[in-house]
């Protein structure tokens, strides 16, 4: 059964009723009175106190003030990066809402994102609170808050509000679903701010600003209550954080991303470097964003998946080839082995990717081109998918890409340049860009996809076809590339 | 929605809204999408005259721009709570040690689709099912474009293996 199918058959699973009749009955519901306007009670205990004893550092705050805002802010960690970051904090800041109460963490630095904290709500009244979609962010499922810098989160945009020429985080309103504090209850939601990882937007020291309110205007999920008002979350100082730092001294926050296909440049053991040869094979680890680590030592083939953390890869269901390997190349496997077994630590310096386990130490840089059939053009970034109406076969020798721009160009992708294609046994990268933008400012709506048919130099055969622009840049962390790189298997 | 002063051209038919032909229009949409949406626990029907009640007790509704997109959303955002619910139910009944998929009424292929929130399902049943533009759909649901492309994708992920190429 096809999803059209199911989706259809969902559609008619119960006959529809008179419509008069469900008008009448609605009618006579709606009559019976205005909407229930429950008491909210006065605040009979600040939980926000007993948070505050039981959180070093976490501020808090009460709503029902009237219309005057209140706020709080709460500064960085003593171990926060230092100089301008010394002074880094969260301010959360409360405008209505009674009954709400709010605190936040102090912020709190991330691997993969700008910076982090958790805010936490909690709703002292006998009221059923739903909250609209924060702007500038995105609910994701019901415990954390995406906010992106990169145009919420799919695709890079410049729709972000720039008050005072700056840039700041995405004024997007992503309506994916509603918060719910049900009476009495509390929500923590882990509060992620994203920035575009290639600089296309670059982060000033704030203050930033995003919202989660319950008004009105923000949709029919108010109606449920009396209640509006809303919360305010700003950050200042906070340019010293996180990714900021990339290219700042040693003690940086980890930065960048170690998902893509990395070539192995050297591995020590014991600080005894191995000195293996690439008759074989040329090793080499892929992470990728679904989490599959795949990759090649300097005999056999390997396999598994890997779960990214701070600071470790955490490796699981390791599994290779079994052919025979011995010498240094051997040596070389074995001492990889040992070292992806270890959860080993990582660390991206100077482009090279570290990782360290087990006594074992390996470099390395980022997989270029084997043999490469076109160079890469100058360009912007783009990515692509198969033609569905044409699509490609074992015996394709060519085959129609679908080119989509990723940045915002008021929904044209434009000029298509010639793609970056490299081939090996397993499959063919083949990396798109396009034409850049001329400067001034771009809507944001989705962009057109443009046909574009790719020269291969044999057939397919039993390679998958991979868009090379979800292997490591902009594109990674965006919604194209989120079910991986592939885009065609045999 | 913007509250913003009353277009009834946004109605089907350029229907007053007053006139109570208005809901006959929209109402097997509605029913639709309600049936989509609704968690299996649920009956559409209730959803719809749910969202109706609140729209009616609404100090103007003829200040909605659109009673179509904001009847749609409300009743996405009620089925989303009752799987709010629904789902802190079946964690208690997990607790219990009681099956928790024991009142499954749907055989498999249709449970499939139970796995994904109201949204999800909603966005992809307007899109796939009733052709809608993902910016159209975004004006149904009120969000933007960009949100149900990525609320179907996220759609098509969950659900994995088990939808064909057509949704490519």
């Amino acid at each position: 059964m096809t999803l059209h199918d199911r989706l259809t058959e969902r559609a008619n699973r119960t006959p529809p009723g008179d419509p008069q009749d469900v008008l009448a009955a609605a009618r006579a519901r709606a009559a019976a009175g205005p909407r229930s306007r429950r008491s909210i009670p006065a605040l009979a205990l600040s939980a926000a106190a007993i948070l505050g004893l039981l959180v070093v550092g976490i501020g808090a705050l009460t709503g029902g003030g009237g219309d005057d805002a209140e706020s709080v802010t709460v500064a960085g960690p003593d171990g926060a990066p230092s100089g301008e970051t010394d002074s880094a904090a969260v301010t959360v800041s409360l405008e209505g809402l009674d009954g709400v109460e709010v605190t936040s963490s102090p912020l709190m630095q991330a691997a993969d994102a700008w910076f982090q904290h958790t805010l936490t709500l909690h709703n002292t009244g006998d009221q059923r609170i739903v909250f609209g979609d924060p702007t500038t962010g995105t609910l994701v499922g019901d415990d954390e808050i995406a906010v992106a810098t990169d145009g919420c989160g799919w695709y890079s945009g410049l729709a972000h509000s720039d008050a005072a020429g700056e840039e700041a985080l995405m004024s997007c309103a992503s309506a994916y679903q509603t918060l719910v504090l049900e009476p009495g209850g509390s929500q923590s939601l882990g509060i992620k701010a994203w920035r575009d990882l290639a600089g296309m937007n670059p982060v000033g020291d704030g203050p930033h600003t995003w919202e989660i309110a319950l008004a009105p205007e923000r949709g029919p999920a108010s109606v449920e209550t009396e209640i509006s008002g809303v919360i305010t979350v700003t950050y200042t100082h906070v340019s010293g954080w996180g990714l900021r730092r990339a290219d700042g001294p040693q003690e940086a926050p980890r930065t960048g991303s170690p998902v893509g296909d990395w070539q192995l440049d050297s591995v020590a053991v014991d600080g005894e470097p191995i000195a293996f040869s690439t008759a074989i094979r040329d090793p080499w680890v892929g992470i990728g964003a679904d989490g599959t680590l795949t990759g090649a030592y300097p005999c056999n083939g390997f396999g598994g998946t890997v779960e990214i953390r701070d600071e470790r890869l955490l490796v699981t269901s390791l599994g290779q080839d079994q052919m025979g390997c011995e010498g240094a190349e051997g040596a070389a496997e074995s001492a990889m082995v040992r070292l992806l077994d270890s959860d080993p630590t990582w660390e991206i310096r100077d482009g090279i990717l570290h990782l360290s386990g087990a006594g074992v130490e390996a470099q390395l840089s980022l997989r270029t081109a084997s043999p490469t059939t076109t160079e890469p053009a100058e360009g912007s970034t783009a990515v692509w998918t198969t033609d569905d109406t044409a699509p490609p076969s074992r015996d394709s020798e060519s085959f129609t890409a679908l080119v989509t721009r990723l940045e915002c160009s008021s929904g044209q992708t434009g000029e298509v340049l010639e793609p970056h294609v490299t081939a090996d046994g397993d499959r063919i990268v083949v990396t798109f860009t396009v034409a850049p933008l001329p400067e001034g400012g771009y809507e944001c709506p989705s962009n057109d996809q443009v046909p574009y048919t790719v020269q291969l130099e044999e057939p397919i055969g039993e390679r998958t076809l991979v868009d090379g622009a979800c292997l490591s840049g902009p594109a990674l962390t965006t919604s194209f590339c989120t079910e991986g790189p592939t885009r065609w298997a045999p | 929605m913007n509250a913003e002063p009353a277009t009834l051209h946004h109605l089907p038919g350029g229907r007053d809204r007053h006139d109570d032909g208005w809901f006959d229009e929209l109402y097997p949409h509605l029913h639709r999408v309600a049936c989509v949406a609704a968690p299996g626990d649920v009956d559409p029907a209730d959803l719809v005259q749910d969202a109706l009640v609140k729209y009616l007790q609404l100090d103007d509704p003829d200040h909605v721009r659109s009673p179509r997109a904001f009847l749609t959303t409300t009743i996405v955002n009620l089925a989303s709570n009752h799987r709010r619910s629904w789902s802190r139910q079946r964690s208690a009944v997990a607790r219990l040690g009681r099956p928790v998929d024991a009142h499954n009424e749907y055989p498999s292929d249709l449970g499939d689709l139970e796995q994904l929130p109201p949204r999800e399902r909603a966005v992809l049943y307007l899109h796939y099912v009733d052709g809608f533009a993902f910016d159209d759909v975004g004006d149904l649901l009120d969000c933007t474009g960009a949100a149900a492309r990525k609320a179907a994708e996220r759609g098509r992920r969950r659900l994995g293996g088990l939808i064909e190429e057509e949704t490519r």
